[in-house]
């Protein structure tokens, strides 16, 4: 199946700091993670993504269409949420709604008044005069009855509390179910990334790391407890401590031990985190 | 066509959420305005310059002022300056060039309104006027002043595109633009004897056709120009 989204090459140069070259591509029927420690591009490329800034090299396109092009079409097929909505807080609920929900030809008003009541959100109440939590909570409930191909998400459970951020998750995979779709989503929060990604792509000051599967990212790297630590370098191995030893390709590394006759004590998969936190490192 | 509908719906919910503030501005911004214009007949009879700037100011600048805070330009994240609506309408399936449309409707909204009162007031309250001008004339000098509005006030509308500035060259324009107005008061005191408006007034009255064909020109190249200038700008700058 052709990708929705292609990015070839891209480059941006923000002062100090240089975004990519990055080349990626999104799938129908996939959720993406964009990870990465803070200031390390991912909302810059969502951004560019949304045709908001000017590329300084290579090309963006959605459903074939470049972003920078003339067609502008392409943009009623995408939903995008940032991190802080710009220009809402004069608007009430109910005003957004009256302007946001007719540009969308699938818009669905079921949906949206389900989560107005599923978070309790007061719809008469300026946007700006709600709380974070509250202001997040609004901004969700117009981004799911979009109902677009493809919905790009910055942050979507920053400020939310623990019951609302598994109540969304809920009605994101519900969403999701119903049609093709594509959904780009950059988050710290863990629970988002074992919950909802099929697949990561890892970013560390402006560079891709990686694009992987989860599933197969996480039966990738194991730790093991060692009788004896090995003086040479284990195949697949990551880094070691005391006894302790990652791997980034476990079965290398445990041909390895079973020709070396080394007890392995113990071993267990790394947590995702772990393991993002070590490609980060 | 289609275009223009979607920009006026877009325009309208915009003034629509900040209706209260802006007719609160503009009728406080119209009472001072005709204090202002209380001095229109010393001005015709005793070359009053101040007069003139002060009357410029509020027909070009005054409209720009009247949104509140939330519509008007300000600084956002990094060196970006913008209006907020502007961002918003782009993170939206509507085209760039809508979003020009609306802001242009927008800024006719507030202005025209108050600089039809300012030109109203001409006739109004002044009586060497009268005597000056006659209805065909003045109707020449109207829509004269009107082109103006477009081809200097639409400006504003277009710089609401906003722009990838540094501090410093925000200073530097300001010095620059304060040093503009200085040198067009001179010239206006130079060479347009008795004031700007009555040198205006006299073209209308001299040669009131082609008064006529100098707005309908000023008038369109300027409206063209602020939109093709606006469309750039929103190119140019990264809204990051």
């Amino acid at each position: 199946m052709p990708a929705w989204i292609e990015i070839q090459d891209v480059r941006k140069k923000i002062d100090e700091f240089r975004l990519g070259p990055i080349n990626l591509k999104i799938e129908p029927g996939t959720i993406t993670a964009l990870v990465g420690n803070n200031g390390s591009g991912k909302s810059t490329l969502l951004k560019l993504m949304m045709n908001l800034a000017n590329l300084d090299g290579g090309a963006i396109h959605i459903l074939g269409k470049l972003v920078d092009g003339k067609d502008e079409s392409w943009k009623k097929h995408v939903t995008f949420q940032p991190q802080k909505q710009i220009g809402w807080n004069a608007y009430t609920g109910d005003e957004l709604k009256r302007l946001i929900a007719p540009l969308y030809p699938k818009w669905d008003d079921k949906l949206f008044m389900q989560m107005i009541r599923l978070f309790d959100i007061p719809l008469d109440k300026r946007y700006g005069k709600l709380s974070p939590g509250m202001q997040q909570k609004l901004s969700l409930s117009f981004a799911l009855p979009r109902c677009t191909d493809i919905l790009i998400l910055d942050e979507p459970t920053a400020s939310l509390d623990i019951p609302s951020k598994s109540q969304f998750m809920e009605l994101l995979v519900d969403w999701m179910e119903q049609e093709d779709r594509a959904v780009i989503v950059t988050t710290h929060q863990a629970d988002d990334l074992r919950k909802l990604a099929d697949y990561l792509f890892l970013m560390q000051d402006g560079k891709p790391v990686g694009h992987f599967e989860k599933d197969a990212l996480a039966a990738g790297y194991r730790r093991y407890w060692l009788s004896e630590m090995p003086a040479r370098p284990v195949p697949g191995e990551h880094s070691r401590s005391g006894s302790e030893l990652v791997s980034g390709n476990p079965d290398a590394t445990e041909q390895y031990l079973l020709e070396q006759s080394i007890d392995v004590i113990n071993h267990k998969p790394l947590e995702l985190e772990e393991i993002i936190s070590l490609l980060l490192r | 066509m289609n275009e223009w509908k979607q920009a006026y719906r877009l325009a309208a919910f915009e003034l629509k959420a900040s209706r209260k503030s802006l007719l609160a501005i503009m009728v406080f911004y119209i009472a001072m305005s005709l204090v202002v214009m209380m001095s229109f007949d010393l001005y015709l009879e005793e070359r009053f310059m101040l007069f003139d700037l002060l009357f410029l100011a509020i027909f070009f600048l005054f409209p720009a002022w009247m949104k509140s805070k939330e519509f008007q330009m300000q600084k956002m994240d990094g060196d970006l300056w913008t209006v907020p609506s502007v961002v918003m309408l782009q993170q939206l399936p509507v085209p760039r060039d809508v979003i020009i449309k609306s802001r242009f409707i927008i800024h006719a909204v507030c202005s025209f309104p108050l600089q039809f009162i300012l030109l109203a007031a001409m006739p109004l309250m002044s009586e060497n006027f009268r005597e000056m001008m006659s209805p065909f004339t003045y109707v020449a000098l109207v829509l004269f002043w009107l082109a103006l509005s477009i081809a200097v006030g639409f400006m504003m509308a277009a710089s609401e595109a906003g722009g990838n500035y540094k501090t410093s060259a925000l200073v530097k324009s300001f010095i620059y633009m304060l040093a503009g107005i200085g040198v067009v008061y001179v010239l206006l005191f130079l060479f347009a004897d008795g004031g700007f408006i009555r040198w205006t007034m006299t073209l209308a009255a001299d040669w009131t056709w082609l008064t006529i064909a100098a707005a309908a020109v000023i008038g369109v190249a300027g409206w063209n120009y602020w939109q093709a200038d606006m469309r750039k700008m929103i190119r140019k700058t990264d809204y990051l």
